[in-house]
C-alpha cells in the first residue's frame, strides 16, 4: 500500500480510498505535496518552458520603452524651447513607436523651425497616404515638389514618373530621371533608360571610374547635348 | 573648451566639458546621447522593415510556384 504523500516531482500519489487525496480535506504530507505542485507549476511558469519567452520579450519591450523615454525626457523640454534638432529626435522617437499625433505634430513644428529633411521626411509619409496623388491641379504635388527641390533621389525620380505619366511632358521627365540619377539613385536608370539615355549612363559610370575621357564625354553630353559623341569625336581628332 | 567642441562639432570635447561641470556642455552631451539613441532605433525599425518585406517577397514567390 503507497504512503500519502508526494512523489520527487511533486505528483500526488493516490491514497488508501482511491482518490487523489488533494480531494478531500488536506492534511499534513498531503498539504504540503499540493504545495510543492504549485511551487513547480510557478517555476515552470517563470523558467521560460511555458510563457517565458513572452516575459522576457516584455522585459526587452520595458526596457526599450524606458530607454525612449528617458530620450524623450531629455528631448521634449529641448523641443519645447524650439531646438530644431530636439524636435527631429521627438519625431524620431514617435515614429519607431507609430505615434501618429506625435509623428504629424513633431513634423508640422519641425517645418515650422525650418529644417530641411522634415520635408523630405513629410513628402515620404504623403507619398504612403491612400489620397496622396502624384498629379494635382495641372502640376506635381507640392510636396514632392518641394522634396525634389531639396535634392532628395526618389522625390525626383517620383517627379520623372508623374511627368511622364500623367502630362506626358517627356523633356521634363528626362530631366528629373537625369537629375535623380546624378544622385545616384538607382530607381532612376529605369527612366533614363526609357529615355534613350544609356550613353550618358555608360559615360557617368566611366566618370566614376576615373575614366577621364568618359567624364569628358559626359560634360561634353550635358553641354551641348552631344549624346552620340560625334562632335566630340571631331573635336579630338 | 564646450565653445570649441560647438564650433569644431566635437563629442569628446563636449563630453570632458561636461566632465569638468560645464552645465551646458551637459545638456548638450544628453541631447546628442538622446539623439543618436532615437537614430539608432529609428535605423533598426528601418531594417527590421525591410527584413520582413523581404521574408514576404520571398514567400510570394514560393507561394506563386515559380520556383
Amino acid at each position: 500500500m503507497p504512503a500519502l504523500g508526494a512523489d520527487q516531482h511533486g505528483a500526488v500519489l493516490i491514497g488508501q480510498h482511491g482518490f487523489a487525496s488533494g480531494a478531500g480535506g488536506k492534511a499534513g504530507p498531503a498539504r504540503a505535496a499540493a504545495a510543492g505542485f504549485r511551487k513547480h507549476k510557478a517555476e515552470f511558469r517563470y523558467s521560460g518552458i511555458d510563457g517565458g519567452e513572452k516575459l522576457r520579450d516584455r522585459a526587452v519591450y520595458q526596457e526599450k520603452f524606458a530607454q525612449q523615454s528617458d530620450d524623450l525626457s531629455v528631448l521634449l523640454p529641448l523641443a519645447e524651447a524650439g531646438d530644431k534638432e530636439a524636435i527631429w529626435g521627438v519625431y524620431l522617437v514617435h515614429s519607431v513607436a507609430h505615434k501618429y499625433p506625435g509623428i504629424w505634430d513633431c513634423l508640422a513644428r519641425s517645418i515650422k523651425a525650418g529644417d530641411p529633411r522634415t520635408i523630405v521626411e513629410s513628402s515620404r509619409r504623403r507619398t504612403r497616404l491612400t489620397r496622396y496623388e502624384a498629379w494635382e491641379n495641372g502640376k506635381p504635388n507640392e510636396w514632392l515638389e518641394m522634396a525634389a527641390s531639396l535634392g532628395d533621389a526618389d522625390a525626383m525620380n517620383s517627379m520623372g514618373n508623374a511627368y511622364a505619366w500623367y502630362s506626358h511632358d517627356h523633356a521634363s521627365a528626362h530631366q528629373w530621371y537625369r537629375k535623380s540619377h546624378e544622385v545616384s539613385s538607382p530607381l532612376a536608370e529605369v527612366g533614363m533608360y526609357l529615355y534613350g539615355d544609356a550613353a550618358a549612363l555608360s559615360y557617368l559610370k566611366g566618370a566614376q571610374n576615373h575614366d577621364g575621357a568618359a567624364a569628358y564625354r559626359l560634360a561634353r553630353y550635358y553641354l551641348q547635348g552631344d549624346w552620340d559623341a560625334r562632335n566630340t569625336a571631331e573635336y579630338e581628332r | 573648451m564646450y565653445e570649441w567642441g560647438i564650433l569644431r562639432d566635437n563629442a569628446d570635447w563636449i563630453a570632458d566639458a561636461a566632465a569638468r561641470g560645464h552645465a551646458a556642455a551637459k545638456v548638450e552631451g544628453d541631447k546628442r546621447r538622446a539623439l543618436a539613441q532615437a537614430q539608432a532605433g529609428r535605423l533598426m525599425a528601418e531594417r527590421t522593415a525591410e527584413t520582413r518585406q523581404f521574408a514576404e517577397n520571398v514567400f510570394t514567390v514560393l507561394r506563386s510556384g515559380s520556383i
